[in-house]
């Protein structure tokens, strides 16, 4: 059984089509990078999968449940919002922004949504969150509140927060973009730490040495399509196609 | 002469005790008006609001109609229709409640406008955080984005209060013995205009205590 099934995205915006027949199967255990230039659809297609973007056609299926499939009207077709949301919470998502609460700690962010969505005892889920903050090394952040974190510690936080919901799959929509160059470091660390855990991870990212490192396969995309994918090695060395090559002698 | 004169304008502390405990009588209406209208307006604006901004349109555009009929009018206008004008309907309401059926739901109105300003100003990735984290709507709403409009909205919720302590005035014009009423009450059996300095003195207390406690609350928010 596949993580998540994909069968033919489309994704359009008023008049821009933003995904063009997008197909991607994910195995367990599997860390894929998500590279291209900017406005290719990388951010799209993480955002379809977990329905942050509804999707115009083709099929999602993860673990085996369709969420979201086309019928024969042409149309995708999602099943009900609470099938939706049960499904969800398999996948966990990270986003360049951090969106944490900022109005909560760094432990009320960590504890909220296992104790609201999850109705886990408050004790329990406080003795999550420790050893989660133990792991991306933040114990001593418990109590403070984001505002008072750094862009890397802020990440590291998202990170424990979705952790904390015991996700399947862990999303990354460019977790680094918006650190300063130095704070990169520290959060590439704990993606690793995760990848090292057989953690399921999609990794839309413009940091080739981690998608080289870390990835099991590396996907590129440009103008709302899949252009090439394969192991690093072969991507990074050995482009087979133009776009790909063209990208990379930029970015490298 | 001068004596008198000052009589006319500065109350002297024999006169202030003669007039006080109708004044004092006359604050408590003011006080009871005020303390009704912001405990029942608030959650009331804040229902308005989410009404407002709820993706089902006949909700919305009713609600909207509401903003703009209690907006749009004089609120004395509004006082004025339910005490005089609902009888004509069967529905007979004695003064005070009348008085507080108009103030709660003209200031739920403008409320109502002040909390989806603050409701609007939350940036999208904070629905889209709590999304991926599993949260309904409502549990977003209740547990995210309503908390944090609470420290956007405080002053010009603490507009609205200030305001509200002065409009209970207008109740007068219905017969309820409020503060300005009692003062004007004085000031004609006495002919003197010493009693509104009186009451100009209990409406800067109120505000000034009113002031002060939204300062308190801003503070408190501040935290994060």
């Amino acid at each position: 059984m596949y993580m998540i099934e994909a069968r033919n995205i489309h994704k359009s915006f008023d008049n821009l089509h933003v995904l063009k027949g997008i197909s991607l199967m994910v195995e367990e255990g599997e860390v894929i990078a998500i590279i291209g230039p900017s406005g290719s659809g990388k951010s799209t297609l993480l955002r379809c999968l977990i329905h942050l973007e509804v999707i115009d056609r083709g099929d999602i299926i993860i673990q085996g449940q369709p969420f979201a499939y086309e019928a024969e009207d042409g149309k995708s077709h999602y099943v009900d919002d609470k099938k939706i949301r049960e499904i969800c919470k398999k996948l966990g998502m990270v986003f360049q922004n951090f969106n944490l609460f900022p109005h909560k700690t760094v432990l009320e962010n960590i504890i909220e949504a296992p104790i609201v969505v999850n109705k886990m005892d408050r004790k329990e889920a406080i003795d999550i969150a420790e050893d989660l903050l133990k792991r991306v090394g933040l114990e001593d952040k418990r109590d403070n509140y984001p505002s008072q974190l750094s862009g890397g510690q802020k990440q590291r936080v998202a990170i424990a927060r979705a952790l904390a919901m015991k996700p399947d799959i862990m999303l990354f929509d460019e977790p680094t973009s918006s650190l300063d160059p130095e704070l990169t470091g520290e959060v590439l660390k704990v993606m690793r730490d995760l990848a090292e855990d057989r953690m399921t991870m999609l990794v839309v990212t413009h940091e080739m040495g981690f998608a080289r490192e870390v990835a099991d396969r590396v996907i590129f995309m440009d103008g709302g399509e899949i252009i090439e994918e394969g192991c690093p090695n072969d991507i990074f060395r050995n482009p087979s196609n133009v776009r790909t090559r063209s990208f990379l002698e930029q970015v490298l | 002469m001068q004596e008198l004169l000052s009589e006319v304008i500065v109350p002297t502390a024999s006169y202030i005790s003669r007039i006080i405990v109708p004044m004092l009588e006359g604050t408590v209406v003011t006080l009871k008006l005020f303390f009704i209208t912001i405990i029942l307006s608030i959650p009331l604006g804040v229902l308005v609001a989410l009404a407002r901004i709820s993706k089902y349109r006949l909700l919305s555009n009713a609600v909207g109609v509401y903003i703009w009929l209690l907006r749009g009018t004089p609120l004395l206008l509004q006082v004025f229709f339910v005490y005089y004008g609902l009888p004509n309907f069967g529905i007979v309401l004695d003064s005070f409640p009348a008085a507080c059926i108009a103030f709660v739901l003209n200031y739920a109105a403008y409320l109502a406008e002040i909390f989806r300003a603050g409701i609007q100003s939350i940036d999208k990735g904070q629905y889209e955080g709590a999304k991926v984290l599993g949260f309904t709507y409502w549990q977003t709403m209740w547990r995210i984005i309503l908390p944090q409009t609470v420290r956007r909205v405080l002053p010009p919720v603490s507009n609205e209060a200030i305001t509200l302590v002065k409009d209970t005035a207008l109740v007068y014009a219905i017969g309820l013995g409020e503060l300005l009423r009692a003062t004007k009450i004085a000031v004609s059996r006495d002919a003197v205009t010493s009693p509104f300095v009186v009451a100009a003195v209990f409406y800067l207390a109120m505000t000034f205590l009113l002031t002060k406690l939204f300062d308190k609350l801003e503070k408190r928010f501040a935290i994060y």
